[in-house]
C-alpha cells in the first residue's frame, strides 16, 4: 500500500469528488432523520390513527397542529432535549467525518484513483481531532463574544438614541452595529475553516494553524470571506426557494415525494457548496505550503 | 360614495328636529342636547345624554401634570332621588401600593410593570351650581368610602338629594399627575397618553344606584353616555390626538390649544407627543387619523389596510359606525403598554416597526380595537362586572372579521402554514374548570385565566354556535344584539335573550352554561370495530321447531361493526361522525349529541378502518381534539416525517462544524 500524497491543486475541487458529496449528504440526511424521530413519534402517537393521516396536521387553520402542540406539552421538551443532545454530539464527533472528508479532498494515493483507505482517513482524523476541536471551541467562543458584544452595543445604541432619533431609526442603527459585528463573526467563521485546512494540509499545530489562516486572510484581503459568502448565499437562496415552493406541492404521496426530492436537492446543494468551499480553503493552504507535506498513516 | 354618505347624513340631521348629530358639523351646544333617536332602519345614531363634560386641560410636559377645570352636567334619569354621587378617580390606582390596583397579587395579562413614578389625581374644587347659590362639595368627597386604603372610588355626599328627573351642574378643578405608562395611561419621555385622566362620574343605573367600583388591575370601565367638549393645551411643538373631531386649533404664544367635541360617547382620551407623524385616510365617510412614531410607515400602511377592510365589515355585521372620525394611535416602543386599547373614536395599536408580513398581529390588534367601538363604545356594557360582553364578544368579532378578510390564515400565513385566529383562541379551553367566564374581572385569580376565559373561551363558545347553528343565524343574532342594544348598556341577560330569539332557546341555554357554569364538552371516539358478516349461528325456535344453525362461512364482501362515540361534559351539540372504510370511502352520520354516548352501527363492502367525530371542527369548544378519532392502524405520517427531517438537516448543516 502506497503513502497518500498531496493532490494536485486542480484536483482539489468538489466536482472531482461527487461521491464524497453524496456521502456527506447521506450523513446529514441520516442525522436529520435521527433528530426528527422523537418529534415524529409524538405526532404519530397522537395523530397516526386519524383517517386523513398527517394531512390533517397541515390543514389550513392549523386547528390540529396547535392541538398537537398543546396536548404534547409534556412530551415536547423530551424531544427537544434529545435533538439538542444530538446536535451537541454531532458538533463534537462531527469533527471526525469533517477531517476525513478534508483529507480525502486534499490527498490522493499513488495508483488509486478515488478513495484513500478508510483506515488512513480515520487515523488521520483521529490524529487531528483535538486540534480540530480546539479550533472549533476557540472560534465558537470568539464568534459568541463578537455577536454578544454586537447585540449589546447595538441595543445600547438603540436605547440611547431612541429619544433623539425615534425607536425605529435607533433600532435600525443598532442593527447596523449588530451586522458589523456579525461580519466580524463571519470572518472568524471563515478563518476557522482556513485553520482546519492548514492542519490538514501542512499538519500545522494549533497556534500556527491560526496564524497561517490569519495570514491568508490578510494577504488575500479578505477574499476568502467573499468565496465563503457567495456559497452561503447560494445555499440560503436554495433553502428559501424550497421553503416557498414546497407548500405549493399537491397533498399525497406524489407531493411528499416531490417535497422530499426538492428538500434533499437543497440539502445536497448545501453539502456540495460546503465541499466546494473546503476545497477553496485547502487549495489556499496547499498553494502556500512551504514544501510537500505528507501524512503518515498510523 | 363618500359624498353620498355625507348628503344622506345631512338629510337625516335636518329631518330630526332638536336632535344634534354626533358629527363634527354640529355645534357642541346642539350636540349636548342630542337625544336617542333612530332613523327607523338600523340602530340609533345618538344616545340619550346623561353626563356632559366641558373640560379644559393644560399639560405640563416636564412634570407630566395635567391641570384641569370644567363642568359636568349630570341628569338624574333614574326614578330615585340621589343622596350621593360616586366619582371614579382612576389615576389614584397608581398613587401608592395600597391601591386595589397595586396591592392585589394578580400577575399576568397586562400592566405588570412596577410603578416608578406615582400617578394620582387631586380634586381641587367641586361645586354644585344651584340657582339658590353654589354648594361646595370639595369637603364631601370621601375617597375611602369604598375601600379603606384605595382612593379610586370616591363618594360625594350631597347636602340635599338630587331629585329624580332633575339635572345638576358641577364645576370642578383637578390636578392629574400621569405615572410612567404602567397600564394604558401615562407618559414615556415626552409621549403622553391621557386615559382615565379626569374625575369621572360612575354610571347611574336605571335603578338609581351608581355602578361604581375600585380600579382593578384586570378590570376596564363603565360610564354613562353624554357629550364631551374638551380643550387641550400643550406646548406648540406637540401633536395632539383626541376623541371626537377637532373643532378648532390655535397657537397661543408657545402653546397649542385644540378643542375636540363628541357626543354619544362615554369617555374621552387624548394623547400628545412632539414626535408623532400623522397620516389621514377616509373610509366609508369616516375620517381616520393615524398617529405614529417616525419610521413606522410600513406599520401604518398595514393599519390603513386593516381599517379599509374593518369599517365596511363591521357596518354590515353590527350596524353603521355613527361617528365622523376615528384616531388610530401607535404608541412609541417605550410606551407599549399604552397600546392595544380602546376609547370612543380613538384606539391604540402598537408593536414593532418590522415584522414578517405573514404574521397579522398588527392587523389583529387594529381590527380588535376598532371592534371595541361597537362592544365597548356603542353598546357600553359594564366591563368591570361583565368583561366578556365586551372583550369576549369583541374577540369573536375580531376572529370572524380576520377570517372574512384573510381566510384560514387569519393570524399567520407563512411558508404554507396557515394559522387561524379562531384556532389560537381555543387555548382558553385550558382554564374552563378554573373560573366562570361570565364573572366580574376582579373575581379572576390570574391574568392568564382572565385572558383565556374572557377573551378566548367566550370567542370559542360563540364560534361554536356559529359553526353548529349556521352563519346566517349567528350573524343575525349579533346584528340584532348590536343594533337593538346600541347605547343601552346591555347585560348578559339581554345578550342571551337575543341568542334565544335569533338562534334558539337551546343555543342560549348552552351558551349560558358555557359562560356562567364552567360548561364544557369533550367528544371522543371510545371504540371502533368491524368484522366480516355471516348469518347468525346458534339454536333458533322457528315455527314451533327448534333448529341449530352451524357457524356459516363469511358473506363475501360484507362487513359489519360499530363505533362508540361519547360526549363528556355539560354542554351538548349536534355533531357529525365520519366513518371511513378500508376501500377509502367515507360516510357521515349525524348525532344529536344529547346522550352521553351513541353506538353507531356500520355495514359496508369493506372493513371499517377509522372514525372521526366532528371532522370539520365545528365544536371548537371541544376540550380535546386528539381523542376525536380512532383507527385500526397507525399511519406513518410520511409528510410530517419528511418536513421534520428536512428542518433538522438544515439546522444541523448550519450549526454543525
Ligand atoms: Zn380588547
Amino acid at each position: 500500500m502506497s503513502e497518500p500524497v498531496p493532490a494536485e491543486l486542480a484536483a482539489i475541487r468538489a466536482r472531482r469528488h461527487p461521491l464524497l458529496v453524496v456521502v456527506g449528504w447521506g450523513w446529514f440526511a441520516l442525522l436529520g432523520y435521527f433528530a426528527a424521530t422523537p418529534f415524529h413519534a409524538i405526532a404519530r402517537h397522537a395523530y397516526g390513527r386519524h383517517p386523513r393521516a398527517d394531512s390533517v396536521l397541515f390543514e389550513a387553520g392549523a386547528y390540529d397542529l396547535l392541538e398537537l402542540a398543546l396536548k404534547s406539552e409534556g412530551a415536547l421538551p423530551a424531544a427537544v432535549a434529545a435533538a439538542m443532545a444530538l446536535l451537541v454530539l454531532v458538533s463534537l464527533a462531527g469533527h471526525v467525518p469533517l477531517a476525513m472528508a478534508m483529507t480525502q479532498l486534499a490527498f490522493r494515493e499513488e495508483g488509486r484513483r478515488r478513495w484513500l483507505p478508510l483506515r488512513t482517513l480515520a487515523a488521520r482524523a483521529l490524529e487531528v481531532f483535538l486540534r480540530f476541536l480546539g479550533v472549533w471551541v476557540l472560534a465558537l467562543l470568539a464568534k459568541g463574544v463578537l455577536v454578544t458584544l454586537g447585540i449589546w452595543l447595538g441595543s445600547v445604541l438603540a436605547r440611547n438614541r431612541a429619544e433623539a432619533w425615534g425607536w425605529a431609526r435607533a433600532e435600525q442603527a443598532g442593527l447596523v452595529v449588530v451586522a458589523l459585528f456579525a461580519i466580524g463573526a463571519t470572518a472568524i467563521h471563515v478563518t476557522e475553516d482556513l485553520a482546519r485546512a492548514e492542519i490538514i494540509t501542512t499538519d500545522a499545530r494549533f497556534a500556527s494553524a491560526w496564524t497561517r489562516a490569519l495570514a491568508v486572510m490578510t494577504a488575500r484581503r479578505g477574499a476568502p470571506v467573499l468565496a465563503w459568502a457567495w456559497r452561503a448565499l447560494v445555499g440560503g437562496v436554495a433553502v428559501v426557494v424550497v421553503l416557498v415552493l414546497v407548500p405549493m406541492f399537491p397533498v399525497g404521496v406524489a407531493g411528499t415525494l416531490l417535497a422530499l426530492l426538492a428538500h434533499q436537492l437543497a440539502v445536497g446543494l448545501r453539502v456540495a457548496l460546503r465541499a466546494s468551499w473546503l476545497c477553496f480553503a485547502l487549495r489556499g493552504a496547499r498553494a502556500r505550503a512551504p514544501a510537500e507535506v505528507e501524512i503518515s498513516p498510523q | 360614495m363618500q359624498a353620498h354618505a355625507r348628503a344622506r347624513r345631512a338629510l337625516f340631521v335636518a329631518a330630526i328636529v332638536g336632535l344634534a348629530a354626533i358629527r363634527g358639523e354640529a355645534s357642541p351646544d346642539d350636540r349636548a342636547r342630542g337625544t336617542a333617536a333612530s332613523s327607523g332602519r338600523g340602530p340609533p345614531d345618538a344616545a340619550e345624554p346623561v353626563t356632559d363634560y366641558t373640560l379644559r386641560a393644560r399639560l405640563d410636559v416636564d412634570t407630566h401634570v395635567i391641570r384641569g377645570e370644567g363642568t359636568i352636567l349630570f341628569r338624574n334619569r333614574s326614578p330615585r332621588d340621589l343622596p350621593e354621587l360616586w366619582l371614579h378617580l382612576y389615576l389614584n390606582g397608581f398613587k401608592n401600593q395600597s391601591s386595589v390596583f397595586l396591592r392585589d397579587p394578580i400577575g399576568g395579562f397586562r400592566g405588570t410593570a412596577p410603578v416608578t413614578e406615582w400617578g394620582y389625581v387631586d380634586v381641587k374644587r367641586l361645586v354644585w351650581k344651584r340657582p339658590d347659590g353654589d354648594v361646595d362639595l370639595s369637603r364631601a368627597i370621601d375617597t375611602h368610602a369604598a375601600d379603606p386604603t384605595d382612593e379610586t372610588d370616591a363618594r360625594v355626599a350631597l347636602p340635599s338629594p338630587l331629585v329624580a328627573g332633575a339635572e345638576m351642574t358641577l364645576e370642578m378643578a383637578w390636578e392629574a399627575r400621569l405615572p410612567q405608562v404602567v397600564e394604558r395611561t401615562g407618559h414615556a419621555g415626552s409621549f403622553h397618553f391621557a386615559g382615565q385622566w379626569f374625575p369621572k362620574l360612575a354610571r347611574l343605573e336605571p335603578s338609581g344606584t351608581f355602578a361604581h367600583f375600585t380600579f382593578h388591575h384586570l378590570a376596564e370601565f363603565h360610564a354613562d353616555f353624554g357629550s364631551y367638549d374638551v380643550t387641550i393645551d400643550v406646548p406648540k411643538t406637540f401633536v395632539v390626538g383626541a376623541t371626537g373631531p377637532r373643532l378648532s386649533e390655535r397657537l397661543e404664544g408657545e402653546r397649542r390649544v385644540v378643542r375636540h367635541a363628541q357626543s354619544s360617547v362615554h369617555d374621552f382620551a387624548w394623547t400628545a407627543w412632539d414626535r408623532f407623524e400623522s397620516r389621514e385616510d377616509t373610509v366609508d365617510g369616516v375620517k381616520i387619523t393615524f398617529l405614529s412614531p417616525p419610521g413606522y410607515d410600513a406599520a401604518v400602511r398595514r393599519e390603513v389596510d386593516a381599517m379599509r377592510f374593518a369599517i365596511p365589515h363591521y357596518r354590515a355585521r353590527y350596524g353603521r359606525y355613527p361617528y365622523d372620525v376615528l384616531t388610530v394611535v401607535y404608541p412609541p416602543e417605550s410606551a407599549r403598554e399604552a397600546g392595544g386599547m380602546e376609547y370612543p373614536t380613538l384606539i391604540t395599536t402598537g408593536g414593532h416597526w418590522w415584522g414578517p408580513p405573514g404574521v397579522l398581529d398588527l392587523e389583529l390588534v387594529t381590527v380588535h380595537e376598532f371592534g371595541h367601538q361597537y362592544f365597548y363604545g356603542l353598546l357600553a356594557s359594564n366591563e368591570a362586572e361583565h368583561p366578556f360582553l365586551d372583550e369576549g364578544l369583541n374577540s369573536w368579532a375580531e376572529a370572524r372579521a380576520l377570517e372574512a378578510w384573510r381566510g384560514q390564515g387569519s393570524l399567520v400565513r407563512l411558508l404554507g402554514l396557515e394559522v387561524s385566529d379562531h384556532a389560537v383562541q381555543t387555548v382558553g379551553r385550558a382554564h374552563v374548570h378554573d373560573a366562570r367566564v361570565g364573572q366580574p374581572a376582579r373575581a379572576f385569580a390570574l391574568g392568564a385565566q382572565y385572558g383565556g376565559l374572557v377573551y378566548g373561551r367566550t370567542a370559542t363558545l360563540l364560534e361554536t354556535l356559529r359553526r353548529v347553528y349556521g352563519t346566517p343565524a349567528m350573524d343575525a343574532a349579533m346584528l340584532r344584539y348590536a343594533t337593538e342594544q346600541r347605547f343601552r348598556h346591555p347585560t348578559p341577560e339581554d345578550f342571551l335573550r337575543v341568542i334565544a330569539a335569533s338562534i334558539s332557546p337551546e343555543a342560549a341555554a348552552t351558551l349560558r352554561l358555557g359562560l356562567f357554569d364552567h360548561g364544557w364538552v369533550d367528544f371522543a371516539v371510545s371504540d371502533i370495530g368491524s368484522h366480516p358478516l355471516r348469518p347468525a349461528a346458534g339454536v333458533f325456535d322457528r315455527d314451533g321447531k327448534r333448529e341449530t344453525v352451524e357457524r356459516a362461512p363469511d358473506l363475501p364482501g360484507r362487513f359489519g361493526g360499530s363505533v362508540l362515540v361519547t360526549r363528556r361534559g355539560t354542554l351538548s351539540f349536534p355533531v357529525d361522525v365520519e366513518l371511513w372504510s378500508e376501500d377509502g370511502t367515507s360516510t357521515r352520520v349525524a348525532w344529536d349529541g344529547k346522550g352521553e354516548a351513541t353506538r353507531i352501527p356500520y355495514e359496508g363492502s369493506a372493513r371499517l378502518v377509522s372514525v372521526v367525530v366532528d371532522p370539520d371542527h365545528k365544536i371548537l369548544a371541544d376540550q380535546d381534539f386528539t381523542n376525536n378519532f380512532a383507527g385500526t392502524r397507525r399511519d406513518r405520517l410520511p409528510r410530517l416525517l419528511e418536513r421534520l427531517t428536512h428542518a433538522a438537516e438544515q439546522v444541523l448543516l448550519t450549526a454543525a462544524p
